[in-house]
């Protein structure tokens, strides 16, 4: 369950409780993916494989990389991915600690790791670091995300991708001991996962950014 | 991951889980060289304290116990600290690690850090520093992990940092030159890491 979840819950925990709080949804401000640092060429056969990871590590299946790799799994049903995990485990340490580029190219480059590589058929790993927001009040700040992309069959950096959107949850009106107003809601976890899954999906299955 | 035992504000962790889910290789280039390891009483013993209490001193020594293997031809644990009369085991370092820090916060984020100090037989300082790893990141993934899964990687996260990093440090470096040992060249060897 995402993060903004939580929002919802506390609602109805305020409705539970007598008060008199509605939950109006407003338009995330995406600012679109900003590609103008990468370079990804699309895969060059359909075994060829991806694997998203999180470089917050402990969130293999959770946050914005899960949402990214759900997204792209769903927009390309043809796509074909490893689970962050197995990589992770088949690779350690390389993928498990925020390697320099230069580190990881020299340990992309290793024969044992190239075999490891070759046996999953991965030919991009995807590495998704998800930013603290900037609180402007309550809980409502920038989401930025940005996302470097690894050929790791070719030990290449293709460069990074950013995103950003703004939005959040912020309450208007009188606080306690009424609690009468509303809460505008937006996600904009959800904008940037979304930007960035349709550019991915479209720069690997046909090339189109 | 781990299991949650007891109640109230202290959470403590069953580690043996963690080892459990370890990577059972480590894919790293092997050093043709023994390498001795000493883990001091005090660091076998050490327990994290604060919110989260796990054996990190006991979880560690099996960590470094399955990376180690894979980073040197022969690895040894040595009973004493260099210098000491194991010079006839054909030692060529001796590594020390210790628990610089273990930071819990609001059993959502774990730091662990490890100061490594690499000797010479003798007991002549080649080279020492610290290393980290932090489990449950931005607000978003820490929230949501168990503490179990938090302190696994945190412990993971540091190992892998002292594996990739070890041949980085300048004095490791220029010791390993004057072996003619050159950093990252030479075919890497798929270890199969040992309890």
């Amino acid at each position: 369950m995402m993060r903004w979840a939580h929002g919802i819950w506390s609602l109805l925990g305020f409705a539970l409780a007598g008060c008199l709080v509605a939950p109006v949804p407003v338009p995330v401000s995406f600012e679109g993916v900003d590609s103008s640092n990468a370079s990804v060429s699309p895969l060059e056969s359909p075994e060829e494989r991806v694997v998203v990871l999180s470089t917050a590590m402990t969130d293999d299946e959770r946050g914005v990389a899960d949402c990214v790799r759900k997204a792209m799994r769903e927009q390309n049903a043809s796509l074909r991915m490893v689970s962050a995990r197995e990589f992770r485990d088949a690779l350690f340490p390389w993928f498990d600690f925020q390697t320099s580029a230069e580190e990881l190219r020299a340990g992309l480059s290793h024969p044992a790791v190239r075999d490891a590589i070759a046996r999953l058929n991965v030919r991009y790993a995807i590495l998704v670091n998800e930013e603290k927001r900037n609180p402007k009040q309550g809980l409502s700040g920038f989401v930025t995300v940005s996302v470097q992309v690894w050929d790791v069959e070719q030990a290449q950096d293709r460069g990074v991708l950013w995103a950003r959107a703004s939005g959040g949850s912020e309450f208007l009106g009188i606080p306690y001991p009424l609690m009468i107003g509303v809460v505008v809601m937006s996600f904009p976890e959800e904008a940037v996962c979304r930007g960035l899954s349709e550019w991915l999906g479209r720069a690997l299955m046909s090339g189109e950014h | 991951m781990a299991i949650l035992l007891g109640d109230g504000c202290a959470r403590t962790l069953q580690m043996e889980p963690v080892l459990e889910h370890f990577p059972q290789a480590v894919l790293v280039e092997r050093l043709p060289l023994v390498a001795g390891v000493y883990y001091t009483p005090e660091f076998r013993a050490m327990r994290s304290g604060g919110d989260v209490d796990f054996a990190v001193g006991a979880t560690s020594v099996a960590l470094f116990n399955r990376v180690l293997p894979a980073m040197f031809d022969e690895t040894t644990q040595l009973a004493g600290p260099p210098p000491a009369p194991y010079r006839e085991q054909n030692v060529a370092c001796v590594i020390v690690p210790s628990i610089e820090s273990v930071q819990t916060r609001f059993m959502q984020r774990v730091r662990v850090a490890y100061r490594i100090r690499v000797s010479s037989p003798q007991g002549v300082e080649l080279a020492a520093w610290t290393v980290s790893g932090t489990g449950g990141e931005p607000y978003s993934a820490a929230s949501q992990a168990t503490l179990g899964e938090v302190v696994a990687s945190a412990l993971r996260n540091a190992m892998a940092g002292f594996v990739i990093g070890f041949r980085g440090q300048p004095g490791v470096r220029e010791w390993l030159a004057t072996r003619g040992l050159g950093v990252l060249d030479g075919p890497a060897e798929a270890s199969p890491a040992q309890r």
